[in-house]
Protein backbone atom coordinates (compact mmCIF):
# COMPACT_ATOMS: atom_id res chain seq x y z
CA UNK A 1 0.00 0.00 0.00
CA UNK A 2 1.23 3.55 -0.75
CA UNK A 3 1.81 5.86 1.86
CA UNK A 4 2.55 9.14 -0.88
CA UNK A 5 0.69 9.48 -3.88
CA UNK A 6 1.67 12.38 -6.06
CA UNK A 7 -0.73 12.21 -9.00
CA UNK A 8 -0.32 14.13 -12.02
CA UNK A 9 1.10 16.92 -9.41
CA UNK A 10 2.03 20.50 -11.64
CA UNK A 11 2.66 23.75 -9.60
CA UNK A 12 3.14 27.19 -11.24
CA UNK A 13 4.10 30.03 -9.17
CA UNK A 14 4.06 33.89 -9.73
CA UNK A 15 7.32 35.66 -8.84
CA UNK A 16 6.67 38.14 -6.33
CA UNK A 17 5.96 41.76 -8.10
CA UNK A 18 7.04 40.95 -11.40
CA UNK A 19 3.60 38.70 -11.54
CA UNK A 20 6.21 36.59 -14.03
CA UNK A 21 4.59 32.86 -13.61
CA UNK A 22 7.01 30.45 -13.61
CA UNK A 23 6.07 26.63 -13.68
CA UNK A 24 7.80 24.45 -11.25
CA UNK A 25 6.51 20.74 -11.04
CA UNK A 26 4.61 19.37 -14.42
CA UNK A 27 2.94 15.67 -14.80
CA UNK A 28 4.88 15.00 -11.46
CA UNK A 29 3.16 11.31 -10.89
CA UNK A 30 4.88 9.15 -7.64
CA UNK A 31 3.77 6.63 -5.34
CA UNK A 32 6.36 6.13 -2.18
CA UNK A 33 5.83 2.59 -0.27
CA UNK A 34 5.53 1.81 3.41
CA UNK A 35 8.91 2.05 4.65
CA UNK A 36 10.75 2.83 1.81
CA UNK A 37 13.81 5.37 1.88
CA UNK A 38 12.82 7.19 -1.22
CA UNK A 39 15.31 10.00 -2.79
CA UNK A 40 14.66 12.48 -4.72
CA UNK A 41 17.60 14.61 -6.76
CA UNK A 42 17.38 16.81 -9.53
CA UNK A 43 19.35 20.34 -10.08
CA UNK A 44 18.71 23.34 -8.35
CA UNK A 45 15.77 24.68 -9.24
CA UNK A 46 13.72 21.54 -10.38
CA UNK A 47 10.50 22.21 -7.74
CA UNK A 48 11.91 19.09 -5.96
CA UNK A 49 11.61 20.88 -2.51
CA UNK A 50 8.07 21.78 -3.32
CA UNK A 51 7.31 17.94 -3.39
CA UNK A 52 7.80 18.09 0.18
CA UNK A 53 6.28 21.56 0.53
CA UNK A 54 3.17 20.03 -0.85
CA UNK A 55 3.21 17.01 0.29
CA UNK A 56 3.43 18.84 3.94
CA UNK A 57 0.58 20.79 3.14
CA UNK A 58 2.18 24.08 3.21
CA UNK A 59 1.82 24.78 -0.46
CA UNK A 60 -1.68 23.34 -2.60
CA UNK A 61 -0.69 22.31 -5.93
CA UNK A 62 -1.64 24.24 -9.06
CA UNK A 63 -3.00 21.08 -10.67
CA UNK A 64 -2.89 17.06 -10.01
CA UNK A 65 -3.71 15.88 -5.94
CA UNK A 66 -1.24 15.09 -3.76
CA UNK A 67 -2.57 12.01 -1.61
CA UNK A 68 -1.28 11.29 2.46
CA UNK A 69 -2.80 7.75 3.11
CA UNK A 70 -5.13 7.73 0.37
CA UNK A 71 -6.14 11.38 2.14
CA UNK A 72 -6.02 14.51 -0.47
CA UNK A 73 -3.93 16.81 1.24
CA UNK A 74 -5.60 19.73 2.13
CA UNK A 75 -4.24 21.48 5.23
CA UNK A 76 -1.29 21.44 7.14
CA UNK A 77 -0.39 17.81 7.33
CA UNK A 78 0.54 17.19 11.38
CA UNK A 79 1.50 13.93 10.02
CA UNK A 80 4.56 14.05 8.39
CA UNK A 81 7.78 14.75 10.28
CA UNK A 82 9.85 17.79 8.28
CA UNK A 83 13.76 18.44 8.55
CA UNK A 84 15.11 21.07 6.66
CA UNK A 85 18.35 22.30 5.69
CA UNK A 86 18.74 25.21 8.06
CA UNK A 87 17.52 23.57 11.82
CA UNK A 88 14.83 25.83 12.31
CA UNK A 89 15.49 24.90 16.18
CA UNK A 90 13.83 27.57 18.44
CA UNK A 91 16.59 29.84 19.68
CA UNK A 92 14.61 30.93 22.91
CA UNK A 93 14.53 27.17 23.98
CA UNK A 94 17.04 25.01 25.18
CA UNK A 95 17.48 21.39 23.45
CA UNK A 96 15.46 19.78 26.03
CA UNK A 97 12.78 22.34 25.57
CA UNK A 98 13.33 22.17 21.68
CA UNK A 99 12.73 18.45 21.34
CA UNK A 100 9.80 18.34 24.31
CA UNK A 101 7.88 21.06 22.27
CA UNK A 102 6.19 18.91 19.73
CA UNK A 103 5.15 16.48 22.47
CA UNK A 104 3.74 19.84 24.92
CA UNK A 105 1.92 20.43 21.50
CA UNK A 106 0.57 17.28 21.54
CA UNK A 107 -0.26 16.84 25.39
CA UNK A 108 1.67 14.03 26.13
CA UNK A 109 1.60 13.16 29.33
CA UNK A 110 4.66 14.33 31.69
CA UNK A 111 6.30 11.48 32.65
CA UNK A 112 6.35 9.56 29.22
CA UNK A 113 7.14 12.96 27.72
CA UNK A 114 10.00 13.32 30.36
CA UNK A 115 11.58 9.85 29.28
CA UNK A 116 10.96 9.81 25.39
CA UNK A 117 12.81 13.32 26.02
CA UNK A 118 15.79 11.57 27.38
CA UNK A 119 15.62 8.48 25.07
CA UNK A 120 15.98 10.93 21.98
CA UNK A 121 18.47 13.06 23.30
CA UNK A 122 20.89 9.81 23.96
CA UNK A 123 20.00 8.36 20.34
CA UNK A 124 20.86 11.47 18.73
CA UNK A 125 23.98 12.03 21.20
CA UNK A 126 23.63 14.89 22.54
CA UNK A 127 23.74 14.13 26.50
CA UNK A 128 25.33 16.19 28.25
CA UNK A 129 23.90 19.58 26.09
CA UNK A 130 20.27 19.36 27.57
CA UNK A 131 20.37 23.01 28.95
CA UNK A 132 22.36 24.50 26.39
CA UNK A 133 20.86 27.30 23.73
CA UNK A 134 21.00 26.58 19.52
CA UNK A 135 23.73 29.14 19.35
CA UNK A 136 25.85 27.84 21.66
CA UNK A 137 25.60 24.17 19.50
CA UNK A 138 27.89 23.70 16.34
CA UNK A 139 25.55 22.80 13.02
CA UNK A 140 25.98 19.39 13.15
CA UNK A 141 24.75 19.31 16.73
CA UNK A 142 21.67 22.05 16.04
CA UNK A 143 21.18 19.23 13.12
CA UNK A 144 21.01 16.14 15.69
CA UNK A 145 18.82 18.15 18.08
CA UNK A 146 16.32 18.70 15.05
CA UNK A 147 16.07 15.56 13.62
CA UNK A 148 15.42 14.22 17.70
CA UNK A 149 13.00 17.16 17.37
CA UNK A 150 11.20 15.67 14.84
CA UNK A 151 11.26 11.90 15.29
CA UNK A 152 10.49 12.50 18.94
CA UNK A 153 7.03 12.49 18.54
CA UNK A 154 7.12 9.24 16.11
CA UNK A 155 5.48 10.61 12.91
CA UNK A 156 6.28 7.43 10.56
CA UNK A 157 6.34 9.71 7.86
CA UNK A 158 9.56 11.74 7.25
CA UNK A 159 10.31 14.69 4.66
CA UNK A 160 13.65 15.73 4.79
CA UNK A 161 15.09 18.64 2.52
CA UNK A 162 18.69 18.58 2.15
CA UNK A 163 18.88 17.96 5.85
CA UNK A 164 22.66 17.85 5.74
CA UNK A 165 23.56 19.99 3.19
CA UNK A 166 24.58 22.55 5.22
CA UNK A 167 27.25 20.56 7.46
CA UNK A 168 31.22 19.51 7.08
CA UNK A 169 31.72 16.14 5.12
CA UNK A 170 32.37 14.35 8.20
CA UNK A 171 30.06 15.21 10.04
CA UNK A 172 27.06 14.53 7.37
CA UNK A 173 28.34 11.20 7.19
CA UNK A 174 27.95 10.57 11.26
CA UNK A 175 24.15 11.62 10.59
CA UNK A 176 24.00 9.49 7.85
CA UNK A 177 24.67 6.69 9.51
CA UNK A 178 22.37 8.06 12.81
CA UNK A 179 19.58 8.33 10.25
CA UNK A 180 19.83 5.16 8.43
CA UNK A 181 20.06 3.22 12.12
CA UNK A 182 16.84 5.54 13.03
CA UNK A 183 15.12 4.01 9.74
CA UNK A 184 15.41 0.62 9.99
CA UNK A 185 14.71 0.35 14.11
CA UNK A 186 11.85 2.61 13.96
CA UNK A 187 10.49 1.88 9.96
CA UNK A 188 10.00 4.89 9.07
CA UNK A 189 8.83 6.03 5.32
CA UNK A 190 11.37 8.91 4.08
CA UNK A 191 11.35 11.03 1.35
CA UNK A 192 14.82 12.78 1.22
CA UNK A 193 15.48 15.47 -1.04
CA UNK A 194 19.38 16.08 -1.92
CA UNK A 195 21.32 17.46 -4.66
CA UNK A 196 24.25 14.83 -3.52
CA UNK A 197 24.13 11.59 -6.28
CA UNK A 198 26.66 9.85 -3.17
CA UNK A 199 24.06 10.46 -0.30
CA UNK A 200 21.11 9.27 -2.66
CA UNK A 201 22.83 6.28 -2.81
CA UNK A 202 23.61 5.89 0.43
CA UNK A 203 20.78 6.22 2.06
CA UNK A 204 17.82 5.25 -0.44
CA UNK A 205 15.96 2.48 -1.75
CA UNK A 206 14.87 4.33 -4.76
CA UNK A 207 16.06 7.36 -6.65
CA UNK A 208 13.93 9.41 -8.39
CA UNK A 209 15.47 11.99 -10.45
CA UNK A 210 13.85 15.00 -11.87
CA UNK A 211 14.02 17.02 -15.22
CA UNK A 212 15.38 21.03 -14.34
CA UNK A 213 12.31 23.10 -14.06
CA UNK A 214 9.74 22.39 -15.03
CA UNK A 215 10.35 19.43 -13.20
CA UNK A 216 9.08 16.45 -14.28
CA UNK A 217 9.78 12.81 -13.06
CA UNK A 218 12.99 11.81 -15.92
CA UNK A 219 14.00 8.14 -14.16
CA UNK A 220 13.42 6.25 -11.06
CA UNK A 221 16.46 3.87 -10.06
CA UNK A 222 16.22 0.77 -7.61
CA UNK A 223 19.39 0.85 -5.42
CA UNK A 224 19.78 -2.32 -4.85
CA UNK A 225 22.53 -2.47 -2.29
CA UNK A 226 22.32 -4.90 0.22
CA UNK A 227 21.28 -3.90 3.98
CA UNK A 228 22.16 -2.87 7.25
CA UNK A 229 24.88 -0.46 5.25
CA UNK A 230 27.84 1.14 5.94
CA UNK A 231 27.59 3.97 5.51
CA UNK A 232 31.57 5.19 5.85
CA UNK A 233 32.39 1.81 3.32
CA UNK A 234 29.13 1.45 1.29
CA UNK A 235 30.66 3.87 -1.44
CA UNK A 236 33.39 1.08 -2.05
CA UNK A 237 31.18 -1.48 -3.21
CA UNK A 238 31.34 -2.62 -6.88
CA UNK A 239 27.62 -2.15 -6.72
CA UNK A 240 27.70 1.15 -5.72
CA UNK A 241 30.05 2.51 -8.91
CA UNK A 242 28.08 0.50 -10.96
CA UNK A 243 24.66 2.39 -10.10
CA UNK A 244 26.67 5.42 -9.45
CA UNK A 245 27.72 5.93 -13.23
CA UNK A 246 23.90 4.65 -14.09
CA UNK A 247 22.78 7.83 -11.79
CA UNK A 248 25.06 10.01 -13.68
CA UNK A 249 24.50 9.02 -16.94
CA UNK A 250 20.69 10.09 -16.31
CA UNK A 251 22.05 13.18 -14.47
CA UNK A 252 24.49 14.77 -16.60
CA UNK A 253 21.93 15.84 -19.44
CA UNK A 254 20.38 18.03 -16.89
CA UNK A 255 22.95 18.89 -15.63
CA UNK A 256 24.58 20.16 -19.10
CA UNK A 257 21.59 21.89 -20.09
CA UNK A 258 21.76 24.15 -16.72
CA UNK A 259 25.53 25.06 -17.41
CA UNK A 260 24.22 27.19 -20.79
CA UNK A 261 21.55 28.30 -18.74
CA UNK A 262 22.04 30.66 -15.86
CA UNK A 263 19.41 29.55 -12.49
CA UNK A 264 17.13 31.53 -11.23
CA UNK A 265 13.98 31.50 -8.91
CA UNK A 266 13.49 28.79 -6.30
CA UNK A 267 13.63 25.56 -5.58
CA UNK B 1 45.39 64.82 28.00
CA UNK B 2 48.33 63.66 30.29
CA UNK B 3 45.99 60.32 30.97
CA UNK B 4 45.36 59.48 27.80
CA UNK B 5 49.30 60.18 26.49
CA UNK B 6 50.05 57.56 29.86
CA UNK B 7 47.91 55.14 28.74
CA UNK B 8 49.50 55.12 25.14
CA UNK B 9 52.90 54.17 26.64
CA UNK B 10 51.14 51.53 28.61
CA UNK B 11 49.76 50.11 25.04
CA UNK B 12 53.50 50.72 23.28
CA UNK B 13 55.41 48.72 25.94
CA UNK B 14 53.07 46.09 26.19
CA UNK B 15 52.77 45.48 22.65
CA UNK B 16 55.69 43.64 22.24
CA UNK B 17 54.96 40.80 24.10
CA UNK B 18 52.81 38.12 23.19
CA UNK B 19 49.96 38.82 25.55
CA UNK B 20 50.09 42.59 24.75
CA UNK B 21 46.57 41.65 22.89
CA UNK B 22 44.78 40.35 26.11
CA UNK B 23 45.97 42.90 28.22
CA UNK B 24 45.30 45.71 25.94
CA UNK B 25 41.63 45.51 26.87
CA UNK B 26 40.80 46.17 30.02
CA UNK B 27 43.46 48.84 30.30
CA UNK B 28 42.49 50.88 27.40
CA UNK B 29 39.13 50.28 29.02
CA UNK B 30 40.70 51.99 32.34
CA UNK B 31 42.19 54.99 30.86
CA UNK B 32 38.75 55.56 29.44
CA UNK B 33 37.05 55.41 32.29
CA UNK B 34 39.50 57.59 34.20
CA UNK B 35 39.00 60.18 30.99
CA UNK B 36 35.37 60.03 31.23
CA UNK B 37 35.38 61.28 35.14
CA UNK B 38 38.80 63.81 34.60
CA UNK B 39 36.48 65.27 31.74
CA UNK B 40 33.35 65.11 34.22
CA UNK B 41 34.86 66.79 36.84
CA UNK B 42 36.27 69.57 34.43
CA UNK B 43 33.27 70.46 33.31
CA UNK B 44 31.67 70.50 36.77
CA UNK B 45 34.83 72.86 37.69
CA UNK B 46 34.48 75.27 34.82
CA UNK B 47 30.57 76.01 35.79
CA UNK B 48 31.46 75.91 39.45
CA UNK B 49 34.26 78.46 38.39
CA UNK B 50 31.65 80.51 35.73
CA UNK B 51 29.29 80.65 38.43
CA UNK B 52 28.66 84.30 39.42
CA UNK B 53 31.65 85.00 37.67
CA UNK B 54 31.10 84.81 34.01
CA UNK B 55 26.86 84.52 35.05
CA UNK B 56 24.77 85.33 37.69
CA UNK B 57 23.82 82.55 40.06
CA UNK B 58 20.06 82.68 39.42
CA UNK B 59 20.58 81.93 36.01
CA UNK B 60 23.24 78.48 35.73
CA UNK B 61 23.70 78.01 40.02
CA UNK B 62 26.61 76.19 40.37
CA UNK B 63 27.06 72.32 41.14
CA UNK B 64 28.10 72.85 44.70
CA UNK B 65 24.60 75.04 45.05
CA UNK B 66 22.53 72.04 43.36
CA UNK B 67 23.82 69.56 45.26
CA UNK B 68 23.40 71.22 48.40
CA UNK B 69 19.58 72.33 47.28
CA UNK B 70 19.39 68.40 46.73
CA UNK B 71 19.83 67.54 49.69
CA UNK B 72 18.02 69.86 51.47
CA UNK B 73 14.78 68.98 49.51
CA UNK B 74 15.10 65.41 49.85
CA UNK B 75 14.95 66.07 53.45
CA UNK B 76 11.52 67.46 52.91
CA UNK B 77 7.97 65.73 52.95
CA UNK B 78 6.75 68.04 50.22
CA UNK B 79 9.66 66.94 48.02
CA UNK B 80 9.34 62.95 48.24
CA UNK B 81 5.67 63.88 47.87
CA UNK B 82 6.51 65.21 44.55
CA UNK B 83 8.60 62.13 43.79
CA UNK B 84 6.02 60.04 44.72
CA UNK B 85 3.32 61.56 42.42
CA UNK B 86 5.67 61.79 39.28
CA UNK B 87 6.69 58.48 39.77
CA UNK B 88 3.18 56.99 40.10
CA UNK B 89 1.89 58.45 37.26
CA UNK B 90 5.09 57.34 35.51
CA UNK B 91 4.58 53.84 36.70
CA UNK B 92 1.22 53.96 35.98
CA UNK B 93 0.86 55.41 32.30
CA UNK B 94 4.04 53.49 31.20
CA UNK B 95 2.05 50.48 32.17
CA UNK B 96 -0.92 51.02 30.64
CA UNK B 97 1.09 52.54 27.05
CA UNK B 98 3.05 48.90 27.09
CA UNK B 99 0.15 46.77 27.62
CA UNK B 100 -1.97 48.89 24.97
CA UNK B 101 0.57 49.42 22.56
CA UNK B 102 1.38 45.55 22.32
CA UNK B 103 -1.98 44.32 22.27
CA UNK B 104 -3.18 46.60 19.00
CA UNK B 105 0.75 45.84 17.59
CA UNK B 106 0.40 41.99 18.53
CA UNK B 107 -3.45 41.99 17.42
CA UNK B 108 -3.03 44.40 13.70
CA UNK B 109 -0.07 42.31 12.60
CA UNK B 110 -1.50 38.90 13.22
CA UNK B 111 -5.05 39.55 11.53
CA UNK B 112 -3.93 40.91 8.53
CA UNK B 113 -6.84 42.59 7.30
CA UNK B 114 -7.54 44.72 10.62
CA UNK B 115 -3.75 45.73 10.25
CA UNK B 116 -4.41 46.68 6.51
CA UNK B 117 -7.27 48.97 7.83
CA UNK B 118 -5.98 50.70 10.86
CA UNK B 119 -2.11 50.83 9.88
CA UNK B 120 -2.45 53.97 8.08
CA UNK B 121 -4.64 55.54 10.44
CA UNK B 122 -2.18 55.14 13.36
CA UNK B 123 0.67 56.16 11.42
CA UNK B 124 -1.17 59.63 10.58
CA UNK B 125 -2.01 59.82 14.40
CA UNK B 126 1.78 59.41 15.36
CA UNK B 127 2.94 61.89 13.06
CA UNK B 128 1.33 64.41 15.41
CA UNK B 129 3.80 65.61 18.02
CA UNK B 130 2.26 64.26 20.59
CA UNK B 131 2.81 67.22 23.16
CA UNK B 132 0.25 69.12 20.81
CA UNK B 133 -2.65 66.60 22.54
CA UNK B 134 -1.29 67.15 25.70
CA UNK B 135 -3.72 70.13 26.39
CA UNK B 136 -6.88 67.99 25.28
CA UNK B 137 -5.97 65.41 28.00
CA UNK B 138 -5.66 67.41 30.13
CA UNK B 139 -8.93 68.69 29.38
CA UNK B 140 -10.52 65.35 29.38
CA UNK B 141 -8.64 64.14 32.26
CA UNK B 142 -8.73 66.43 34.61
CA UNK B 143 -5.46 68.58 36.47
CA UNK B 144 -4.62 65.06 38.72
CA UNK B 145 -2.88 62.07 37.99
CA UNK B 146 -5.22 60.79 35.25
CA UNK B 147 -3.95 63.31 32.84
CA UNK B 148 -0.59 62.54 33.25
CA UNK B 149 -1.03 59.24 32.83
CA UNK B 150 -2.64 59.57 29.53
CA UNK B 151 -0.20 61.95 28.03
CA UNK B 152 2.39 59.10 29.34
CA UNK B 153 1.22 55.99 28.03
CA UNK B 154 0.32 57.59 24.81
CA UNK B 155 3.60 58.50 24.06
CA UNK B 156 4.33 54.78 25.12
CA UNK B 157 1.46 53.51 23.44
CA UNK B 158 3.14 54.57 20.03
CA UNK B 159 6.63 53.37 20.51
CA UNK B 160 5.57 49.94 21.59
CA UNK B 161 2.89 49.44 19.13
CA UNK B 162 5.39 50.24 16.41
CA UNK B 163 7.96 47.90 17.72
CA UNK B 164 5.42 45.14 18.49
CA UNK B 165 3.67 45.43 14.66
CA UNK B 166 7.16 45.41 13.11
CA UNK B 167 8.42 42.44 15.44
CA UNK B 168 5.08 40.35 14.70
CA UNK B 169 5.53 41.04 10.66
CA UNK B 170 8.76 40.37 10.60
CA UNK B 171 8.56 37.09 11.88
CA UNK B 172 10.64 33.82 10.26
CA UNK B 173 7.45 32.29 8.94
CA UNK B 174 9.68 28.94 8.57
CA UNK B 175 9.75 28.78 12.48
CA UNK B 176 6.03 29.36 12.35
CA UNK B 177 5.63 26.75 9.73
CA UNK B 178 8.12 23.99 11.88
CA UNK B 179 5.68 24.36 14.83
CA UNK B 180 2.63 24.08 12.94
CA UNK B 181 3.69 21.08 11.42
CA UNK B 182 3.91 19.93 14.72
CA UNK B 183 0.46 20.45 15.23
CA UNK B 184 0.18 23.71 16.86
CA UNK B 185 -2.67 25.97 17.03
CA UNK B 186 -2.84 29.83 16.82
CA UNK B 187 -2.58 29.92 20.76
CA UNK B 188 0.60 28.27 20.87
CA UNK B 189 2.02 29.82 17.70
CA UNK B 190 1.36 33.20 19.23
CA UNK B 191 2.99 32.18 23.00
CA UNK B 192 6.14 29.88 21.92
CA UNK B 193 7.02 31.59 18.34
CA UNK B 194 5.36 34.77 17.80
CA UNK B 195 6.08 36.28 22.00
CA UNK B 196 9.69 35.23 22.16
CA UNK B 197 10.47 36.50 18.45
CA UNK B 198 9.05 40.09 19.20
CA UNK B 199 10.86 40.20 22.52
CA UNK B 200 13.89 41.55 20.84
CA UNK B 201 12.42 44.87 19.48
CA UNK B 202 9.65 44.49 22.04
CA UNK B 203 12.56 45.16 25.25
CA UNK B 204 14.04 47.72 22.65
CA UNK B 205 10.85 49.25 22.69
CA UNK B 206 10.82 48.92 26.65
CA UNK B 207 13.90 50.36 27.21
CA UNK B 208 13.66 53.33 24.83
CA UNK B 209 9.71 53.96 26.33
CA UNK B 210 11.20 54.94 29.94
CA UNK B 211 12.69 58.35 28.60
CA UNK B 212 9.43 58.89 26.46
CA UNK B 213 7.24 58.11 29.47
CA UNK B 214 8.96 60.32 31.58
CA UNK B 215 8.28 62.98 28.93
CA UNK B 216 4.84 62.77 28.73
CA UNK B 217 4.49 62.68 32.48
CA UNK B 218 6.97 65.95 32.47
CA UNK B 219 4.82 67.52 30.21
CA UNK B 220 1.68 67.28 31.67
CA UNK B 221 3.33 68.58 34.93
CA UNK B 222 4.40 71.77 33.48
CA UNK B 223 1.12 72.71 31.70
CA UNK B 224 -1.17 72.41 34.92
CA UNK B 225 -0.23 70.69 38.11
CA UNK B 226 -0.54 71.32 41.91
CA UNK B 227 2.24 68.47 42.77
CA UNK B 228 5.19 66.31 41.17
CA UNK B 229 8.79 66.64 40.59
CA UNK B 230 7.59 68.52 36.35
CA UNK B 231 5.42 70.77 38.54
CA UNK B 232 8.31 71.33 41.31
CA UNK B 233 10.76 72.50 38.54
CA UNK B 234 8.24 74.79 36.45
CA UNK B 235 7.51 76.48 39.46
CA UNK B 236 11.57 76.42 40.51
CA UNK B 237 12.37 78.36 37.19
CA UNK B 238 9.32 81.19 37.87
CA UNK B 239 11.30 82.15 40.94
CA UNK B 240 14.10 82.19 39.10
CA UNK B 241 15.47 78.84 41.18
CA UNK B 242 18.31 77.73 39.39
CA UNK B 243 19.65 75.72 41.43
CA UNK B 244 16.19 73.86 42.26
CA UNK B 245 15.87 73.66 38.51
CA UNK B 246 19.19 71.49 38.31
CA UNK B 247 18.23 69.37 41.54
CA UNK B 248 15.15 68.84 40.15
CA UNK B 249 16.37 67.79 36.41
CA UNK B 250 18.80 65.47 38.64
CA UNK B 251 16.35 63.86 40.65
CA UNK B 252 14.62 63.21 37.11
CA UNK B 253 17.29 61.92 35.95
CA UNK B 254 17.70 59.18 38.78
CA UNK B 255 14.16 58.06 38.12
CA UNK B 256 15.08 57.56 34.80
CA UNK B 257 18.38 55.30 35.51
CA UNK B 258 15.95 53.52 38.24
CA UNK B 259 13.32 52.54 35.85
CA UNK B 260 16.13 51.75 32.94
CA UNK B 261 17.52 49.54 35.30
CA UNK B 262 14.33 47.81 36.50
CA UNK B 263 13.70 47.26 32.44
CA UNK B 264 17.08 45.89 32.11
CA UNK B 265 16.61 43.60 34.91
CA UNK B 266 13.35 42.29 33.50
CA UNK B 267 15.06 41.89 30.14
CA UNK B 268 17.69 39.28 31.57
CA UNK B 269 15.08 37.81 33.42
CA UNK B 270 12.56 37.37 30.28
CA UNK B 271 15.12 36.77 27.58
CA UNK B 272 18.02 34.29 29.26
CA UNK B 273 19.18 33.38 25.91
CA UNK B 274 20.23 36.64 24.73
CA UNK B 275 22.88 36.91 27.31
CA UNK B 276 24.27 33.74 25.49
CA UNK B 277 24.35 34.65 22.10
CA UNK B 278 26.44 37.21 23.72
CA UNK B 279 28.93 35.51 25.24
Amino acid sequence: MSVVRFDNVGQTYEIHKTGHLVQALSDVTFDVAEKEFCAIVGPSGCGKSTLLHLLAGLKTPTSGEVFFRSHKVEAINTAVGYVTQDSRLLPWMTVVDNIRLPLDIRKVARKERDKLVEEWIALVGLEGFESVYPSQLSGGMQKRCSIARTLVYGPDVLLMDEPFAAVDAITRTVLQQILLDLWSNYQKTVLFVTHDLNEALTLADRIIVMTKRPGRIKAQIEVSIQRPRDVFHVAELPEFTKLHRELWDVFRSEIDGSLSQPERGQD
Amino acid sequence: MAVSAEGDTILMGKSTTGSASLKRRPKTRRSIRIAQIISVIVILGLWQLADNRLFPDYLISSPYNVVRRLFSLLSTVTMWHNIGATAEELALGYLLGVVTGVAFGVGLAYWRVAGATFEPLITIINGIPKIALAPLLLIWFGLGLASKVAIASMTVFFVMFYNSYLGVRSMPSELVEVVKLMGASRSVVLRKVVLPQISTPLVTGLRSAVPFAMIGVIVGEFIAADVGVGYFIRNSSENFDSASVFAGIVVLVLMIIVGTGIISMFERWIMPWRTHEEE
